[in-house]
């Protein structure tokens, strides 16, 4: 694919992966053919910000985890009330890097 | 693409663990008051969350009484289910190295991310949580 379309790609889409994913993204989207430059732009990523927003504020019941496609993590969080509260706190921390994880999780099974 | 095999029972385990640390704190009276409620949203908001009033519920399932292990929280049952089942189910695949637990926990996630499930879930969960709140727990 081309290299502008590339760099466009990770300018708008970079927040949305671990910084060390990027190198890894920019390579496989220069490999790619360029047919699958018009999906690649489709694909909606789940903002981060987003989560930890929600994780402060509806984190002890499991909304967070709902919300990043981890149903039953966010099952067992919501059964157990935030797992007493702790679970709620760890994934204030959590959650960003699990989004971003998610994302390029998305990513992967696009490229297959 | 959902959580790995290794950080799921993990993940259980550890779950299982501060259960039954918390249910023994809860039975034995010199422990009742140590911690107290400890519900954020309740902590909070003033009302109780979906899920107050399951200790209360585990306890007096565990003491017999069904029908008031029931009317404390309904979503006791469940969390005590998990609490005698998972360990058992854990120890079995562990020792026979298979990965039932894990096939079922990705299966369920399935079902339960379907239109069809989620939304009765989600009004069932709601319907519990307004009796919460009627019952002032």
């Amino acid at each position: 694919m081309d290299s502008n379309k590339v760099d466009m790609f990770i300018l708008s889409n970079g927040k949305f992966f671990e910084s060390n994913q990027l190198m890894y993204i920019r390579e496989q989207l220069l490999s790619l053919d360029d047919s699958k430059w018009a999906l690649v732009q489709t694909v909606q990523f789940k903002d981060p910000t987003t989560s930890i927003i929600v994780s402060i504020l509806a984190g002890a019941l499991g909304i967070d985890r709902f919300l990043i496609g981890d149903t039953g993590l966010g099952i067992g969080k919501l059964l157990t009330c935030g797992g007493l509260g702790i679970w709620a706190l760890v994934d204030l921390f959590l959650i960003m890097g699990a989004t971003r994880e998610k994302n390029f999780i998305k990513f992967q099974q696009l490229l297959y | 693409m959902g959580i790995s095999r290794k950080n799921l029972y993990i993940l259980i385990m550890l779950f299982c663990m501060v259960g039954y640390t918390w249910l023994v704190m809860h039975i034995d009276s010199r422990w009742v008051n140590f911690v107290g409620p400890i519900c954020v949203f309740k902590k909070t908001t003033g009302l109780p969350c979906p899920s107050c009033g399951s200790t209360r519920s585990m306890i007096a399932l565990i003491h017999g009484d069904f029908l008031k292990g029931l009317s404390w929280n309904p979503m006791g049952l469940l969390l005590l289910g998990g609490l005698i089942v998972f360990p058992f189910w854990l120890l079995h695949d562990v020792t026979f190295k298979k990965d039932s637990f894990h096939v079922f926990y990705t299966s369920l996630e399935k079902t339960v991310s379907k239109k069809q499930v989620a939304w009765p879930l989600l009004l069932i969960l709601m319907l519990n949580w307004c009796w919460n709140i009627y019952k002032g727990l």
